[in-house]
């Protein structure tokens, strides 16, 4: 756990942690307690682009350019436990990752439940976890292209583009279940979960593979 | 004035990443290109597409600014005061025209589904938040690569309120600039004047402070062999 927060923090330094982990997630739940009541399940939505968003562009701060074939791994290539350490520097962000969504769309989630909301409890708890597995998933996917690109004018328009595709697939999956009522929702809770894996597979294993890549000679 | 144009794309060529940022610049374009056709008015996504590749030409010429040779040149100045300049502000003044000319033959001649009102006041909304727009990307673009937190956050706030007014269907909002569609063209255009004079006057005023770490990090971190 020790050694986990030390190889982290390498990559993420106190601001960003505080700007990141703490500020954006309590402007976050501000927001919802105004939301909630008045918007019925969109509310929910609206937090949970909020989070990709966060998630997106913070991650600007910390692993910029890490999967780009000319990023440097420094003192992580002279160590015995290089490779060992990026590892845990990167699950340890998903980690984080995985646990700051769920905490704030849980409570986003409890807040929903505590109010007068036309939708049943277990709908709720169920819209809950899929938008948590979505954010999640969408979130790993995102960053594990956005890792590509070192420039960050071309990282913020790609990344509104990305993240505007991955909101319009969860908008429309909303719109059908509550205006159509054609969607079973835990079919799609099962499709995220994959996602969920895929998302976190390509996150961890770019990294690593980028880093093996930097051993080797580069072709001319 | 014809010679320093053509030295600013030859210096284009030495920048580390140029290969990325002309395919990219083409794919912003075409994305803009996409929203502002289609949209016709409703979205004002297509103006910040279409102005990412001024953007990139920026990035281009600061990215440059870290090689110590030209650190230690006489042209270190211009590469951050002059050179952007000349390429970035007749390609905005270019696009900036062919919008304006596109949305007051969109005002002039309706859209099918719009009463003529409405549509004038779409039109007039539009035109007035892209100069908006263009204005406040010109000065951050030039403020971004020396303070980039505070810039950044600027900007959210001052975009995030174009974007919403800009893509709000309020039908205040649309009469009220319906009836004014001569001064939001006028404010419009001073907006973009003063985006123009603005960045020139930051640049200066600015070019001695060192480009901020964070802004070419992914860079900086790439090129440090």
């Amino acid at each position: 756990m020790k050694d986990m927060l030390k190889v982290y923090r390498i990559f993420c330094n106190r601001i960003y942690s505080i700007v990141v982990l703490v500020l954006f997630p309590a402007l976050a739940i501000g927001i919802y307690t105004m939301l909630t009541g008045r918007l019925a399940e969109w509310s929910l939505f609206i937090i949970a682009i909020y989070m990709m968003v966060l998630g997106v562009f913070g991650d600007f701060f910390c692993y910029n350019g890490i999967n780009s074939k000319d990023f440097q791994f420094g003192l992580f290539r002279n160590t015995l436990n290089g490779r060992k350490n990026l590892k845990l520097a990167i699950v340890t962000d998903q980690i984080r990752r995985l646990l700051q969504i769920s905490f704030v769309l849980l409570i986003c989630g409890a807040i929903t439940l505590s109010s007068n909301s036309t939708l049943n409890k277990c709908e709720i708890v169920l819209l809950t976890l899929i938008l948590i597995a979505f954010v999640y998933g969408a979130n790993s996917i995102i960053i594990s292209l956005l890792r590509f690109i070192t420039e960050y004018t071309i990282y913020m328009g790609t990344a509104f583009i990305l993240v505007s595709i991955f909101g319009a697939a969860v908008s429309v999956l909303i719109l059908y279940r509550y205006e159509y009522m054609t969607i079973n929702l835990w079919a799609w809770l099962i499709v995220f979960i994959v996602l969920d894996v895929i998302g976190s597979f390509l996150a961890v294993k770019m990294p690593l593979r980028n880093f093996d890549r930097s051993f080797k000679e580069r072709e001319v | 004035m014809l010679k320093d144009f053509i030295t600013a794309i030859k210096l284009l060529k030495y920048n580390p990443k140029v290969k990325s940022h002309a395919v990219f610049s083409g794919i912003f374009f075409v994305i803009g290109l996409f929203y502002e056709l289609t949209g016709k008015g409703d979205s004002i996504l297509g103006v910040i597409y279409l102005l990412c590749p001024a953007t990139t030409f920026w990035q281009s010429h600061y990215t440059s600014c870290m090689c110590g040779l030209v650190q230690s040149s006489q042209a270190k100045k211009k590469m951050q005061t002059y050179y952007p300049f000349l390429l970035c502000i007749p390609y905005l003044l270019l696009v900036y025209v062919i919008v304006f000319v596109y949305h007051f033959y969109l005002a002039k001649n309706g859209m099918e589904g719009f009463t003529y009102s409405v549509n004038y006041g779409i039109q007039s909304k539009y035109l007035f938040f892209a100069g908006a727009m263009l204005g406040t990307l010109l000065i951050y673009s030039v403020v971004s690569y020396k303070e980039f937190v505070i810039s950044v956050i600027v900007l959210v706030v001052v975009e995030l309120s174009i974007i919403f007014l800009g893509l709000s269907e309020s039908q205040k909002l649309i009469s009220f600039f319906g009836r004014h569609f001569t001064q939001s063209v006028a404010f419009s255009i001073i907006f973009v004047v003063i985006g123009c004079a603005g960045a020139v006057i930051m640049a200066n005023l600015l070019y001695k402070k060192d480009i901020d770490e964070i802004a070419v990090k992914g860079i900086a971190r790439s090129l440090n062999k």
